[in-house]
């Protein structure tokens, strides 16, 4: 709370600045303060004594001039009265009779007049008692009644001046101001020294803060006080310190784990690539083949055909030939789905495109299919083209068999050094059917899940991302390098 | 910016209350040579002989002035006078400042030559003797162990206290030069001489000693009274002879009738006197010739 206060009245300012203004101004104040309330007080005492010692100096000069009084005797009482007006400031004395006459006065030209002002007969005329009967800021007044036997006999009257005790007063004041001054000075010195000691702490503190943000860990900060920011200091080292050991060892870690990824990303390709490789050489071993077997098995059967005496096998071969022509139909087929011929002679988008005319006589008008290559024409190494081409593969077929789409497009663009697979449609999107699908990686006619497309991806450095509404559709988008460490050996491949 | 202000505000707030006010108007008392009210005449004055201190015998006077002025009032006012010694009672008289007096013996023959007029005198002569008063543990046994010591009296022509004690030392043995005679001024002063040593021995006489036995009983304790002379004629009542003679009878009726009536009885109590009765030049004789004596031995009176 007070914190907050300081900052609102000291907005920015630094804390040794706040520091040394709060402690001049705690001096200013408290010192005021006592200042104010020791003058008042020294006040008080000063004229409540000079108050009382006037009384007394009237009753005692009272007392001490009775027998002078008594005696009549004008020589003594004019000693008594000088006597009595020797130091302690006494302005005027005088000792006049129960009339007012002035019997004996300091100021000897008086002596014989008549007091005749309304304060002093006033006085004279009041109760026979001792009293101060008028005051003001520079006198005060006292009257003491020169009793003997319950008799008046006289007055004596003294006036004393306060200017010693306003002096004094004054001089308390100079001097209350002098300590306050010299309070706030030392008190001002001791915070700035105070806050050189706790701040320069604290300042190297916040330079090891800076180096933290500029992730500079090996710099420690310097501890020079033992106080308790000199302890947070030492902790903050110690943090350093470890987070210094946590970042080397999550450093190795990482590397440690990328080089892994790596080796299962290279692991991975080259699986693929040998996967890929076998269903190559089976596709062109059941087309050269088979293909040659079927081939030659339909020439035999057609020869067969032609020569005489075989009408009653007619029939029998004319069924034949039609098994063998349907058993290349399915070899073809085979082949074609193990390693797409299109693929390697003309390319990804005329791949993709057969494909896609493969498909819609199974869809019929119940979905509409489009393929958008925006003018992507050039050939890309083999390793992204079969990638992509599967991807294309696995995507359209699921949402033409889960997600109960009227509309699939294809989309290929380029994104140098990045190939762009997009397949949206606007099926039911991933529901339970196609989330289990996806996590189960369950394989499709081309042998790969949503699971295998990202490991697919993944081994030629790319990924797979798929966004899914319910009802909404989905967006399946697959990034393919194609430049890079598989990318570059393989354009050379493919150009090679 | 706010707290500097702040610390501006209060230290400017300090520094100023060193500052000092403009002086300020005193009061000051006005005089005049006529008194603001009715003026009021002269006081008729009544003046006893120092045989008190001033205080002490205001106490025991000023009830008879203050029974004269009831009865001689407004007409009159009649204020007692004291005085602090014997030579200034003495001067005064010599003035004709009083307009009444009581005089010692002595001083009632010598103001008659100041146109004061005998008209009477305390009652009780037997009580009008000196005493001496030593220490109770002074080591005197006779009057010739007095010899070269001080001793203290009032005053030259204290009556009683001073000349009768003297002459009766004298008439021990102790001539004018044979004793260190301190004159102190009053008689509780050389009461209180010989009671803090300063003086073997005091001359005074009843009336002090009694009073400052009941007084200061403590200190009367440690003193005693070891020689006293034979009586002779108590102090006088004198009028100045230009004194109204209606004032001057209404006085001597108030003071020779005081031992009628217990007013009167309590103010001759105070004065340790049984009463006042009439007197005249006559009365004093004998106090003339103890006079006449002391001046031949101790030479003439200042």
């Amino acid at each position: 709370m007070i914190a907050d206060r300081m900052e609102r009245l000291l907005p920015g300012s630094s804390i040794r600045r706040k520091l040394v203004i709060g402690v001049a101004f705690v001096h200013l104040l408290l010192m005021t303060i006592f200042i104010f309330d020791l003058v008042h007080r020294q006040r008080d005492f000063l004229w409540g004594e000079l108050t009382r010692r006037t009384l007394h100096h009237a009753q005692v000069l009272a007392i001490s001039s009775s027998p002078w009084v008594l005696s009549d005797d004008l020589v003594g009482m004019e000693e008594v009265v000088e006597g009595s007006a020797r130091g302690s400031g006494v302005r005027y004395a005088m000792i006049v009779d129960p009339s007012g006459r002035i019997l004996a006065h300091t100021a000897r030209d008086k002596i014989g007049l008549y007091v005749t002002d309304a304060t002093s007969l006033e006085a004279l005329s009041g109760a026979r008692t001792a009293r101060v009967y008028h005051q003001d800021e520079t006198t005060v007044h006292a009257a003491a009644p020169i009793m003997v036997a319950d008799h008046l006999t006289g007055w004596s009257i003294l006036a004393v001046d306060k200017g010693a005790t306003a002096a004094h007063l004054a001089y308390v004041t100079r001097t209350g101001i002098l300590y306050t001054l010299a309070a706030i000075a030392i008190g001002t010195l001791f915070a700035v020294l105070l806050s050189r000691s706790i701040l320069g702490q604290l300042r190297h503190l916040l330079g090891g803060v800076d180096n933290l943000q500029r992730n500079i860990l090996d710099q420690p900060v310097a501890v020079v006080s033992s106080d308790e920011v000199g302890r947070v200091a030492k902790a903050f080292n110690r943090a350093v310190a470890s987070l210094a050991e946590s970042r080397s060892q999550l450093t190795a870690e990482i590397i440690e784990r990328r080089r892994v990824e790596d080796s299962l990303r290279a692991l991975s390709h080259r699986q693929v690539g040998l996967i890929e490789d076998e269903r190559k050489r089976i596709a062109r071993d059941l087309h050269d083949e088979l293909g040659q077997v079927l081939a030659g098995m339909q020439f035999c059967l057609r020869s067969l055909q032609l020569q005489e005496g075989v009408d009653r096998l007619g029939g029998a071969c004319s069924r034949l030939s039609g098994e063998v022509e349907r058993m290349g139909v399915a070899i073809h087929r085979i082949a074609n789905d193990l390693r797409p011929a299109t693929l390697d002679h003309l390319g990804l988008i005329p791949a993709i495109q057969a494909f896609v005319a493969d498909q819609l006589p199974l869809v019929g008008d119940r979905v509409r299919i489009t393929v958008d290559s925006a003018g992507f024409k050039r050939r890309l190494p083999s390793e992204v083209e079969m990638t992509a081409y599967r991807i294309v593969q696995e995507g359209l077929s699921n949402a033409l068999k889960h997600a109960a789409a009227t509309r699939v497009d294809i989309l290929l663009t380029v994104n140098h050094p990045t190939l762009i697979v997009t397949i949206r449609d606007d099926g039911i999107g991933l529901g339970t059917a196609g989330l289990d699908q996806t996590r189960h990686g369950s394989a499709g006619p081309s042998g790969i899940g949503l699971l295998g497309m990202q490991e697919r991806a993944g081994a030629i450095g790319g990924s797979v991302e798929i966004k899914a509404r319910r009802n909404r559709g989905t967006v399946l988008r697959a990034e393919l390098p194609y430049v890079g460490e598989y990318g570059d050996a393989q354009i050379a491949r493919s150009d090679s | 910016m706010a707290i500097q202000r702040i610390i501006a505000a209060l230290a400017a707030l300090v520094l100023l209350s060193a500052c000092s006010p403009a002086e300020p108007v005193s009061y000051q008392p006005t005089y005049a040579a006529a008194p603001a009210g009715p003026a009021t005449g002269a006081p008729i004055l009544f003046a006893v002989h120092p045989l008190h201190n001033p205080r002490r015998l205001f106490e025991v006077y000023q009830p008879l002035v203050d029974l004269i002025n009831e009865r001689v009032g407004p007409a009159y006012h009649v204020k007692l006078e004291t005085s602090r010694d014997y030579a200034t009672f003495e001067d005064k008289l010599a003035a004709r400042k009083f307009e009444f007096a009581v005089p010692n013996p002595y001083q009632t023959l010598d103001c008659e030559a100041h146109g004061y007029r005998i008209i009477g005198k305390m009652g009780n002569d037997q009580r009008f003797r000196g005493i001496i008063v030593v220490r109770r543990d002074s080591k005197l046994a006779s009057i010739a162990d007095l010899r070269n010591a001080p001793i203290s009296f009032p005053a030259p022509t204290a009556l009683a206290a001073t000349m009768m004690p003297r002459m009766f030392l004298y008439k021990h043995g102790l001539g004018a030069g044979d004793i260190d005679a301190r004159y102190v001024g009053s008689q509780e002063s050389t009461i209180m001489n010989v009671l803090l040593g300063k003086t073997i021995a005091g001359g005074t006489w009843p009336p002090p000693w009694e009073a400052f036995l009941r007084r200061r009983p403590e200190l009367g304790r440690q003193l005693t009274v070891k020689w006293e002379t034979e009586p002779l004629v108590n102090n006088g009542l004198v009028v100045r002879d230009d004194v109204p003679s209606a004032l001057a009878r209404a006085v001597e009726d108030i003071v020779f009738h005081l031992n009628e009536n217990p007013r009167g009885r309590a103010i001759l109590d105070t004065m340790e006197i049984d009463r006042f009765e009439p007197a005249d030049a006559r009365t004093f004789e004998p106090v003339r010739r103890f006079v006449a004596d002391y001046e031949t031995v101790f030479g003439r009176l200042p």
